[in-house]
C-alpha cells in the first residue's frame, strides 16, 4: 500500500484541516500551478481518514507524477520570475538581498 | 474475634461527585451520591502521537531506555545509517553517531548507558557502548548477527536469536557483563528477523520471530538466568516487530509483518508473564521500527509502512486521555506576503508589512486576526519587509526592516500606527524580538551582535550576543529571551542558541537542524522554532525546554520568513504568511498537547 495519497484542493482557510485531521493522518501542502492558476498540492497520509478528508475538501486526486509536475510548474514560474526581476546596475548579491535567494525545486515524498 | 471490616464492611468514600485532581487515585472505589453509582477511575492503555524522529528510517532492531529517556541508532533509508537519536518524552534530538553505518543493530540498556550489538550488512560482530553522547567500539560479540533479541543493561545484558551471515534464523544466545560475552544455552528454537524481546539478563521474554525461513514462531520462551522455559502462546507470529524494554517478564510488543495475513499490522499485545492480550492499536501500522520503555509507558518509532516513517507513538496505561499537539488551518490572510512582522496570540493576532514578489513590492498593510478570519487594519507609516514585531494586537511594536535605514520603530494601539523612536543598530533582515509593549528587546540581524532594550519610548543598548548572526529569530520576554538559528556569517546556517537573563546572553542547547529565516514563539523554557530555510523551506518545528531542543509535530505547509505570535504560549500559537516558494496567505493555528481525565467507570454488580 502506498504511503501517501496525492491531490489538489483549495485551502479555504479556517476549518479546512483541523487539529484532529492532523492527528489522524499526515498532511503536507506544496504550492503548485496548473498552467493557468496557482493551486495547492496536498500530500496526504494514505488511510481512511486521509482519503475522506480529500473528498470532503472537494479535492481532486492525482498520481504522484501529476502532483510532482504541478509543484515543478510552480517552481519553474517562481524561478523564472526571479530570473526576470532585475534592476539596472544591481549586483548579484544586491539582487539576493532584494529578493531573497533564487527559489529551488521541491520534491514531494 | 470479628474485625471491624467483617462487621462493617469495606469503607468506601461517599462523595457528591467523581474524584478529581489530587483526590483521584487509579483503582480506588468511591460512591457518587449524585448519580447513585459505585465508581472507580480505571487505567486503560492508549496510544498518542509523539514528536517525529529527526530522520525517518526503517530496519531497526530494539531501542533502549524509557519513554522519557529513549535511545535508537542505525537503520536504513536509501543507505545504511549511523545516526543516533534520543527521545525525551516529547521529541527527538540528535546525538553521537555510530562509528559505522549499520542496520538491524540490536540496541539495549539506557539512554546514558546504551549497548548495541551486531547489525549489518555484511553482518557484524560489532559491540558498541554508549555513554549518553558517544559510542565506543569495545570488541566483538561471539557471533556475527543482526536482528538479535535483546534484554538488560550495558553491564548485564542478554542477546538471543537473530540472523547469521547467510541470513538464516539462529537460536544461539549469549550474555554480556560489560566486559566479556558468555555463551548460554541456545533458544529452544530459532528466532530470527526481529522477534519481540525484553526484560533483564536474568528474566527475559522472547516471542515470535522467524523460524527459518520458512515459518514463524507462535510461542514465547522465558529465560530465568539459567534455563529457557515455555511461556504463553504468541498470537501474532511474524517478524520485524516492536517491543518495549522492560525490566521483567511483563512485555509490550506489536506491529511488524504478520505471516497470517501477509500484511503489516498495527496490533499490539501485552504479556503478563503467562498470557498475551490485545491492547489498543497503534495509529500507524508499521514494521522494522524500534521500541523502548516499559509495558505501561512505552514508545514505538520509525519503521516502514511501505516507505520509511519517522512517526513516533507513545503507549500509556493511564486514567487520562492524552491528545497530541497539532496544527490546524486558520483563516487565510487577505494579502499573501513574506518577510512580514507579527504580534499577538491565536485569538487576537496581528501581521504587518512584508513583501510581494510580483511585482516586487514592500507592503504597508496590516491585518488583524480574531481566531477565525483576518480583517484589514490601518497601514504602517513606512512600507517595509523584514520588519519584526512584539506585543499584542492592541499594543504592538513593529521594528526595523528593509529598505534602509532599518532603524524605524512604529507602535500600534489596536487602531493605528504611530512613529516611535529610532533604535541604534541597523536591522534590515529577519532578527530576534521578545517582550510585550512597553518592555521589548531586539537582537541580532544584519550580522550584528547588538542587543537593544525598549521601555515604551526609547531604546537602550545592552549587552551583546556572543555570536554575530543574521536571519535569526527570538522569543520570550525582555528579561528571559532566546535567540536561535540564522546565518553566521551569511550564508552559513547556524543551529546556535543563546539565552538572555535580562542582563547577559549565555549559550543554550543547539537546534537539531541549522536553519535561517525561521520563526519563534513561546517562552525561554517552553519555546518553539518553526520552519525556515535549510536552504529549502521546511515545515519542521522544534521545541525548547530551557536546556535542549527536540522535535515537535510539524506544520502542514513548509515555509520561511513568516510571522508568528511571538509572545504566545505554544498552546495558542499562530503562524501566518511567509515564503513557500512564493508569498503565502496560509495561516496555521497550533493546539498544544492536552491531558484530560477519563470519566470514572461505574461498577456494575449485575
Amino acid at each position: 500500500m502506498a504511503l501517501f495519497i496525492y491531490g489538489t484542493a483549495t485551502n479555504t482557510g479556517k476549518g479546512f484541516f483541523t487539529a484532529e485531521d492532523r492527528r489522524a493522518f499526515s498532511l503536507r501542502c506544496y504550492p503548485g500551478h496548473d498552467g493557468s492558476a496557482a493551486i495547492d498540492v496536498w500530500v496526504i497520509g494514505n488511510n481512511e481518514r486521509g482519503a475522506y478528508w480529500l473528498a470532503e475538501a472537494s479535492g481532486t486526486e492525482k498520481t504522484k507524477t501529476e502532483a510532482q509536475a504541478l509543484v515543478k510548474a510552480a517552481d519553474d514560474i517562481a524561478r523564472t520570475a526571479w530570473d526576470n526581476n532585475d534592476v539596472d546596475g544591481e549586483s548579484a548579491d544586491e539582487k539576493v538581498t532584494r529578493l531573497g535567494a533564487k527559489p529551488g525545486f521541491r520534491t514531494i515524498p | 474475634m470479628s474485625t471491624y471490616e467483617q462487621l462493617k464492611g469495606l469503607k468506601v468514600k461517599y462523595l457528591s461527585a467523581d474524584t478529581s485532581g489530587d483526590r483521584l487515585q487509579e483503582g480506588e472505589l468511591f460512591y457518587n451520591s449524585s448519580d447513585f453509582s459505585l465508581k472507580s477511575h480505571i487505567a486503560v492503555g492508549a496510544f498518542s502521537a509523539g514528536g517525529n524522529m529527526l530522520t525517518a528510517r526503517r530496519a531497526m532492531t530494539g531501542g533502549a531506555g524509557t519513554q522519557t529517556a529513549g535511545l535508537i541508532a542505525g537503520g536504513y533509508v536509501t543507505a545504511l545509517m549511523n545516526n543516533t537519536e534520543e527521545y525525551n518524552g516529547n521529541g527527538w534530538a540528535s546525538s553521537g553517531n555510530l562509528p559505522t553505518a549499520l542496520y538491524y543493530i540490536s540496541v539495549a540498556g539506557t539512554q546514558t548507558a546504551g549497548l548495541a550489538v551486531g547489525g549489518g550488512d555484511p553482518v557484524k560482530q560489532e559491540t558498541l557502548e554508549y555513554n549518553g553522547s558517544a559510542w565506543t567500539d569495545v570488541g566483538n560479540a561471539p557471533e556475527v548477527r543482526k536482528m538479535l533479541g535483546r534484554a538488560g543493561t550495558q553491564t548485564a545484558s542478554l542477546f538471543a536469536g537473530g540472523n547469521d551471515g547467510p541470513n538464516a534464523a539462529s537460536s544461539e544466545s549469549f550474555t554480556y557483563d560489560g566486559t566479556n560475552f558468555t555463551n548460554i544455552t541456545d533458544l529452544p528454537s530459532n528466532r530470527g528477523a526481529g522477534h519481540v524481546s525484553g526484560g533483564s539478563q536474568t528474566a527475559s521474554v522472547h516471542a515470535g520471530g522467524s523460524l527459518g525461513p520458512p515459518g514463524y514462531a507462535t510461542t514465547t520462551v522465558e529465560w530465568d538466568g539459567s534455563s529457557w522455559s515455555e511461556g504463553g502462546s504468541y498470537p501474532l507470529p511474524g517478524q520485524n516487530q516492536h517491543s518495549s524494554n522492560p525490566s521483567g517478564y511483563n512485555q509490550m510488543g506489536g506491529g511488524g509483518y504478520l505471516s497470517g495475513p501477509s500484511a503489516i499490522t498495527n496490533n499490539t499485545l501485552f504479556y503478563d508473564g503467562s498470557t498475551w492480550s490485545a491492547q489498543a492499536n497503534m495509529g500507524t501500522a508499521r514494521q522494522q521500527g524500534a521500541g523502548f520503555g516499559s509495558e505501561t509507558a512505552a514508545a514505538f518509532c520509525g519503521g516502514t509502512t511501505g516507505s520509511a516513517t519517522g512517526a513516533t507513538e507513545e503507549f500509556n496505561v493511564t486514567t487520562n486521555t492524552i491528545t497530541g499537539a497539532a496544527f490546524a488551518s486558520g483563516g487565510n490572510l487577505g494579502t499573501s506576503r513574506r518577510f512580514l512582522g507579527g504580534a499577538g496570540i491565536q485569538t487576537a493576532g496581528l501581521v504587518f508589512g512584508g513583501f510581494q514578489t510580483s511585482p516586487g513590492t514592500n507592503l504597508n498593510q496590516s491585518e488583524e486576526y480574531n481566531g477565525s478570519s483576518w480583517s484589514e487594519g490601518n497601514n504602517l507609516n513606512n512600507a517595509r519587509r523584514g520588519i519584526e514585531g512584539f506585543g499584542t494586537q492592541t499594543a504592538a511594536v513593529g521594528v526595523g526592516g528593509f529598505p534602509p535605514p532599518g532603524v524605524k520603530t512604529e507602535e500600534y494601539n489596536g487602531t493605528s500606527w504611530s512613529n516611535g523612536t529610532d533604535f541604534g543598530t541597523v536591522r534590515m533582515n529577519k532578527f530576534g524580538t521578545a517582550g510585550l509593549e512597553p518592555a521589548g528587546l531586539i537582537f541580532s540581524g544584519s550580522e550584528t551582535l547588538n542587543t537593544e532594550s525598549y521601555d515604551g519610548s526609547s531604546w537602550t543598548e545592552v549587552n551583546n550576543l556572543s555570536t554575530q548572526r543574521s536571519n535569526s529569530t527570538g522569543l520570550g520576554t525582555q528579561t528571559a529571551a532566546l535567540c536561535f538559528g540564522g546565518q553566521v556569517p551569511s550564508p552559513a546556517n547556524t543551529n546556535l542558541t543563546e539565552e538572555w537573563d535580562g542582563t547577559n546572553w549565555t549559550s543554550g542547547g543547539n537546534l537539531n537542524t541549522a536553519v535561517y529565516g525561521l520563526a519563534g514563539m513561546g517562552t525561554q523554557t517552553s519555546g518553539l522554532a518553526l520552519g525556515g530555510y535549510t536552504p529549502d523551506v521546511t515545515n519542521q518545528v522544534e521545541q525548547y525546554n530551557g536546556t535542549s531542543w527536540v522535535t515537535h509535530v510539524s506544520m502542514t505547509t513548509a515555509r520561511g520568513a513568516m510571522s508568528s505570535s511571538v509572545p504566545a504560549p505554544s498552546a495558542l500559537g499562530l503562524v501566518a504568511g511567509g515564503d513557500t516558494g512564493s508569498p503565502s496567505n496560509a495561516t496555521e493555528e497550533l493546539t498544544g498537547e492536552t491531558t484530560a481525565v477519563n470519566a470514572a467507570k461505574t461498577i456494575d454488580f449485575d
